[in-house]
């Protein structure tokens, strides 16, 4: 600034400035919250929170038959690394069946995502629940906002980005990880429990 | 496994203690033994470090190598606020850097109606490397520069010759408090409409950007300031996000006007990056609201006196305020996307200018719809998808003065083997509003293909 020149008066620059510094130093010295690895919820929570109505659970370990997994892989477009799926079949109070629920996991873009995929004995997505998520960005996918769009979907559906599933900026991979994963479980749950399956041992 | 190995070892040291306690041992005997044994537990803690980042880092590669072939980077709804946190990147560099980028090469044929003749020429348009570091899980540092048309400049005598142009297009360092509160300062990226913040070429289905976020905002504007930008959800399936900045102001040229010329000089209007000595200060800010998933709307503001902010001592000071302000949208359900933005210009003028007729503004929108089709036709199978695009562009150059405006149409399609790489072709019609005048003519149509991709 030159001699014989004066600031202009900026007052609500001014007071624009010392809110920006307030605030910040506020939050300074407030405590923060933040971590890697979120635990959403365990689990027994998800179980209630998806069947509501449940009143009692059994888990079977179903064994994936060589033939079954290579029909999958082929459907799937990919590697089945398990052998067997824990299926935990819930029933309410009358012990109806209300659905099958597993507990799975996916790799998002560097650490694995922990979801719970709760399926209808018709064989419909009744929800989905991230359990764990341990990435640092993309956090959206764990939210009902996102999750809400699995609902009634079945292994017929595509389950993709840019047909029947709207991706989130920031978090393609994790997005996609979750769609294979939802994919994978339906499909397994189609082939062990749907029509051409060998049905629950007690289950639904 | 370093904890284990830890125990092990201290345990091992224990029981040798214990032992030779039992026997006659000399005190500095002990010693020598203790501390050989606290060399040997350092060195295995540093070889099982080094192993765990080894292995980290190829667990790393391992999940990400192969579904970053198949990442969808288009597929985005493109909620407007994550900026550097939207992007691919490929290289990672120890624990917390990350390297990409983003390159396009066009082709431009243009029919040039005064000489009745086409003319065409290949552009090195952009190429755009990006560093993105995570200091710490909240610090972040962003930044993307780009190269333009192939730029080659040589510097002589302190003058740079050639052609191009090399820009810092925002370099940012983020402190995250929480989701709903981070602070940003640096070269931010203006929060000024939608296509601003979502403007790289591989992310966009037509290859020339919308007129309205060129003309009436100077895009791509990137500023020198702070604030602070946030996610937060008022509902389980709404969200809000925010932007809000202090930053250099725009320059006295917004209103450094040839004589005759009627338009704002907006495109040479953004402020200094801090090579100036002194500049007012704008607010900069977008609002963007998400009822549900797949559906924004954003509101954005810029605004504030434009100038050094400083008068010579006795000038009587005038009102100079410029404002730009915007609204975005966007829809999208399966395949389909609606998408658009308008925004206006206003300035408060010198009165010489406003006595010479020169507009106080500029005014403009476009909409534009995508239908994503053809998923797998060609190969990569689960990834490659066609995309049929229409947009419409308008623009008033000088509001208020009659005439100067243009239109234009524009048909493309495209396709994508991977989210992040786009074949784009696509054709414009213009039409123009001479200055002075009622009667809308043709223009220019163009031929343009270009390739895009994020690295």
């Amino acid at each position: 600034m030159g001699k014989g020149r004066t600031a202009a008066p900026r007052a609500g620059r001014t007071l624009t400035l010392a809110a920006v510094v307030a605030v910040a130093g506020a939050l300074v010295a407030s405590p923060c919250a933040a971590g890697a690895q979120e635990v959403l919820a365990t689990p027994e929570q998800a179980l209630h929170e998806i069947f509501p109505e449940g009143a009692h659970t059994s888990r079977e370990v179903r064994a994936l038959a060589p033939a079954v997994k290579q029909r999958l892989e082929t459907t799937l477009g990919r590697r089945i690394l398990e052998d067997s799926v824990e299926v935990t079949l819930v029933h309410d109070a009358a012990d109806r069946p209300v659905g099958y629920a597993v507990v799975t996991e996916e790799i998002g873009k560097y650490r694995p995502i922990t979801f719970m995929v709760g399926v209808t004995p018709q064989l419909a997505v009744r929800d989905v629940m991230v359990l764990v998520y341990r990435e640092s960005r993309g956090g959206d996918v764990k939210r009902e906002r996102f999750l809400s769009q699995y609902r009634g979907k079945r292994a017929t559906d595509p389950i993709d980005i840019n047909r029947d599933i709207i991706n989130i900026s920031g978090a393609t991979i994790s997005v996609r990880s979750l769609n294979a994963g939802v994919r994978r479980v339906l499909a397994e749950l189609t082939a062990l429990y749907g029509p051409s399956g060998t049905g629950p041992t007690g289950g639904p | 496994m370093i904890r284990l190995l830890a125990r092990a070892a201290l345990l091992c040291a224990a029981a040798t203690v214990t032992v030779s306690a039992q026997q006659p041992v000399q005190q500095d005997s002990l010693a020598r033994q203790l501390d050989r044994l606290q060399r040997q537990l350092d060195s295995l803690r540093r070889v099982a470090e080094r192993q765990e980042a080894r292995l980290m880092e190829l667990d790393e590669r391992t999940a990400a190598a192969p579904r970053r072939a198949a990442a969808d980077t288009i597929g985005r709804p493109r909620t407007a606020t994550p900026g550097i946190y939207g992007k691919p990147f490929v290289g990672r560099f120890g624990a917390g850097t990350a390297v990409g980028g983003y390159v396009s090469t066009e082709f431009r044929s243009e029919y040039d109606r005064e000489l009745g003749a086409w003319r065409s020429a290949f552009d090195q348009h952009r190429l755009v490397p990006f560093i993105f570091a995570e200091i710490t899980d909240r610090l972040h540092f962003g930044t993307e520069i780009e190269f333009e048309h192939g730029t080659k400049l040589e510097i002589e005598d302190g003058e740079a010759e050639g052609a191009g142009e090399v820009n810092v297009e925002f370099a940012t360092l983020d402190y995250r408090f929480t989701e709903a509160l981070n602070l940003r300062g640096g070269v931010i990226l203006s929060p000024l409409g939608r296509f601003n913040l979502t403007h790289d070429d591989p992310i966009n289905e037509l290859t020339d950007r919308p007129l309205v976020a060129r003309q009436v905002i100077p895009g791509t504007l990137g500023e020198t300031g702070v604030g602070f930008f946030g996610t937060i959800y008022p509902s389980a399936r709404s969200l809000l996000t925010y932007e809000a900045y202090v930053v250099n102001g725009f320059s006295d040229e917004l209103v450094e006007v040839e004589p005759g010329e009627r338009r704002l000089n907006v495109r040479e209007a953004p402020g200094t990056r801090g090579a100036g000595a002194a500049a007012t200060k704008n607010f900069v800010g977008r609002l963007g609201f998400s009822p549900f998933l797949g559906l924004e709307i954003g509101a954005s503001l810029h605004t504030g006196e434009y100038g050094e902010g400083v008068e010579e001592e006795g000038e009587a000071e005038e009102g100079r305020r410029a404002t730009i302000a915007a609204l975005d949208w966007s829809w999208r359900r399966g395949p389909f996307e609606i998408l658009g933005e308008a925004a206006r210009l206003r300035a408060q003028l010198p009165d010489e200018l406003g006595a010479a007729g020169v507009s106080d503004g500029r005014t403009g929108y476009y909409v534009q719809a995508n239908y994503r089709f053809g998923q797998g036709w060609l190969a990569p199978e689960p990834t490659s998808v066609f995309t049929g695009v229409v947009r419409w562009d308008e623009v008033d150059y000088a509001s208020g003065v009659t005439g100067d405006e243009q239109q234009r149409l524009t048909l493309g399609l495209n396709w994508r083997p991977v989210g992040e790489a786009a074949i784009k072709g696509e054709y414009q019609w213009n039409w123009i509003t001479p200055t002075g005048t009622t009667s809308r003519g043709p223009a220019d149509g163009r031929v343009l293909l270009s390739l895009a991709t994020y690295f």
